[in-house]
């Protein structure tokens, strides 16, 4: 009986996602250049958080370094399609390769670490990078790299966003069904505890390694598809501000659920919006914002859900077989 | 190049590891007790650095704000975020703590901002300071000494508060289990806020120590989290001891790393960072349950 009600939410889940889909790929026929712009930001910044979130909510590591693998995807795929003659797509694969070998060599000593260390050293390993971008001069130093030609295909803002919108879309559903199969219930199960899953025969250690660079390759993704949008890179992109940012926006979504990363993405990119228009002080607001949102609503707009009608919760109720217990 | 260059310079380094070892003493005796990461540690250094500016500026006097800016950093600063924001979420989970410093980053940069506004600001080093002895072909710059032999007590006094007073035996015993403490009769809600005050306050002393030798300027603070992390994950998190060698060993690397590779002499300090992270990932002084 369970099993059905599973499945039956499983699909109503499906129908979800196929909803939102279409409606996305409405969007760029209203003509709105600013909305499709703002969208495909939103898209990129949520998947960026989702692959944070696959380690921080689901993995119940602290990330505080994704700002790395985000950057190495963007400037691996600047420098492919600048310096190098290889087709376009050999680029798409390559780009995001880049950032999971960058995630394989940082992965070997934050893995092995958790708690604080972890979270501090992931921090460091992006410095290290933003410290090369900046002396390295074929990096394109403090100025970043700037003026990335994109194929004729890519080149309007509309076919970026529909691009985006795609590669997102079947990304989240790679991770979806990553997350259902038996690798993504041990990563849930080393979140609760490492020592049971290491007596169950389990390698915990590579078992968070893999998850580290799967991660990575995702964030990779995520900095790819960026320079696709905006033509440039900027060493800010692997401050550890920036993992920062990745993180805020997984807790004011939602850590414990999957969709969250890009509700909290949608929120924190509208209000950054609005609030900029109105006045330069963004970063005060944004502080203040973090404190109460630490302070009075840690478990982030998806936690509210709980609060609505039973009718719609129970869609959240159904679809959340992976929230924390 | 000749060998009272190098003696030179290692004690150029060594000046600069003593700031390094005051901010990260602060994280550390914090993160021993309370065991919450303060990224915004960094972020008092930097308004540290701009109060003294300004302090300097209206009083023309150097020592009053050497004394008076720990003082009211710790009291002020540490007593306020402490009570209302730390305090709220001690039991909340790590990610919401560590969040929680970064906010508090964001809303002491922009402050910075609305008050000092982006141009960089520099303290003059205060007359008494100025100049240097020489001895055979080494230099010494006064002020490079003053900050070494003042951390030094620092780190003297507060070995000898943790270990040699009533509060100190107190504040150990925290570190070891916050229960048995309380159950002890100890009120331990304020001897966290005391730590708390007792870390923020070596944070304004560091930028005090600090400011005639750096330019005040936006995004320093976030540059100078990482070295101090970098410095308590050396030595290990929570360990005084192990902050002072890991501090000296970052920054007398640094110092003699700038002739030799100017270009990446940071890189050379994650580098030492990465070493030892493989061989002892709890840090030199750390203990090993800090791991799980």
């Amino acid at each position: 009986m369970d099993k059905i009600r599973n499945l039956q939410a499983g699909t109503r889940e499906w129908t979800w996602y196929v909803a939102v889909f279409v409606i996305l790929m409405i969007v760029p026929f209203f003509g709105s250049i600013f909305w499709t712009n703002l969208l495909t930001e939103i898209l990129i910044m949520g998947l960026a958080a989702m692959s944070v979130n696959l380690l921080l909510g689901f993995g119940g590591s602290l990330p505080f370094g994704h700002a790395a693998f985000f950057a190495s995807g963007a400037y691996a795929t600047a420098l492919l399609i600048k310096e190098t003659n290889l087709p376009f797509l050999a680029v798409l694969i390559i780009a995001p390769a880049m950032a999971a070998v960058v995630g394989a060599v940082f992965g070997i000593i934050i893995t092995r670490l958790y708690e604080f260390y972890y979270a501090i050293v992931s921090a460091a390993s992006c410095m290290v990078l933003w410290t090369l971008i900046r002396k390295v001069p074929i990096l394109g130093g403090d100025t970043g790299i700037t003026g990335v030609e994109i194929p004729e295909l890519l080149s309007s803002i509309d076919a970026v966003y529909i691009f985006t919108a795609i590669v997102v879309f079947t990304v989240l559903i790679c991770t979806k069904i990553l997350l259902n199969s038996p690798f993504g219930w041990i990563q849930q199960a080393i979140r609760e505890n490492p020592n049971r899953v290491t007596c169950t025969g389990s390698n915990v250690l590579r078992h968070r390694y893999i998850a580290f660079i799967i991660s990575s390759f995702i964030c990779g993704i995520a900095g790819m598809l960026f320079v696709l949008h905006t033509q440039s890179t900027f060493p800010s992109y692997a401050h550890w501000i920036k993992s920062g940012d990745f993180v805020m926006i997984c807790i004011l979504g939602g850590v414990n659920t999957f969709i969250g990363p890009m509700v909290g993405a949608a929120a924190l990119i509208i209000l950054q919006t609005y609030i900029t228009s109105l006045t330069q002080h963004w970063l005060l607001f944004l502080g203040i914002s973090i404190c109460l949102l630490v302070i009075f609503m840690p478990s982030g707009i998806m936690g509210l859900t709980g609060h609505l009608p039973k009718k719609i919760q129970s869609f959240f109720k159904k679809s959340g077989h992976n929230q924390r217990g | 190049m000749s060998g009272d260059i190098w003696i030179s310079l290692l004690i150029a380094g060594l000046s600069r590891a003593m700031i390094y070892f005051l901010l990260a003493s602060g994280l550390t005796l914090i993160f021993g007790v309370l065991k919450v990461i303060n990224f915004a540690h960094g972020a008092f250094y930097m308004l540290g650095i701009f109060i003294c500016y300004s302090v300097v500026k209206f009083t023309g006097n150097f020592a009053v704000a050497f004394f008076i800016i720990p003082l009211v950093f710790g009291f002020v600063l540490g007593g306020l975020t402490e009570t209302f924001l730390f305090r709220r979420v001690y039991k909340a989970e790590h990610v919401m703590q560590l969040l929680l410093s970064i906010g508090v980053t964001y809303i002491i940069a922009d402050v910075v901002k609305i008050i000092w506004g982006v141009s960089p600001y520099s303290v003059g080093m205060p007359e008494v300071f100025r100049g240097f002895f020489s001895l055979g072909g080494i230099t010494i710059t006064k002020y490079n000494l003053f900050i070494i032999a003042i951390s030094l007590a620092t780190a003297l006094a507060m070995f000898a508060v943790l270990y040699r007073t009533k509060i100190g035996s107190i504040i150990r015993a925290c570190t070891y289990s916050r229960e048995m403490t309380m159950t002890a009769g100890v009120n331990v809600s304020r001897v966290f806020t005391l730590v708390f005050v007792a870390g923020t306050a070596l944070a304004g002393l560091a930028s005090v120590a600090a400011a005639p030798m750096t330019t005040g300027m936006l995004g320093m603070d976030n540059e100078m989290i990482m070295i101090v992390f970098s410095v308590v994950i050396i030595g290990g998190a929570g360990s005084i001891t192990g902050a002072l060698l890991g501090a000296t060993i970052i920054g007398v690397v640094e110092a003699l790393a700038v002739p030799v590779l100017p270009e990446f002499a940071e890189v050379i300090m994650y580098v030492i960072v990465a070493v030892v992270l493989l061989f002892r990932p709890q840090g030199l002084f750390g203990k090993s349950e800090a791991r799980v």
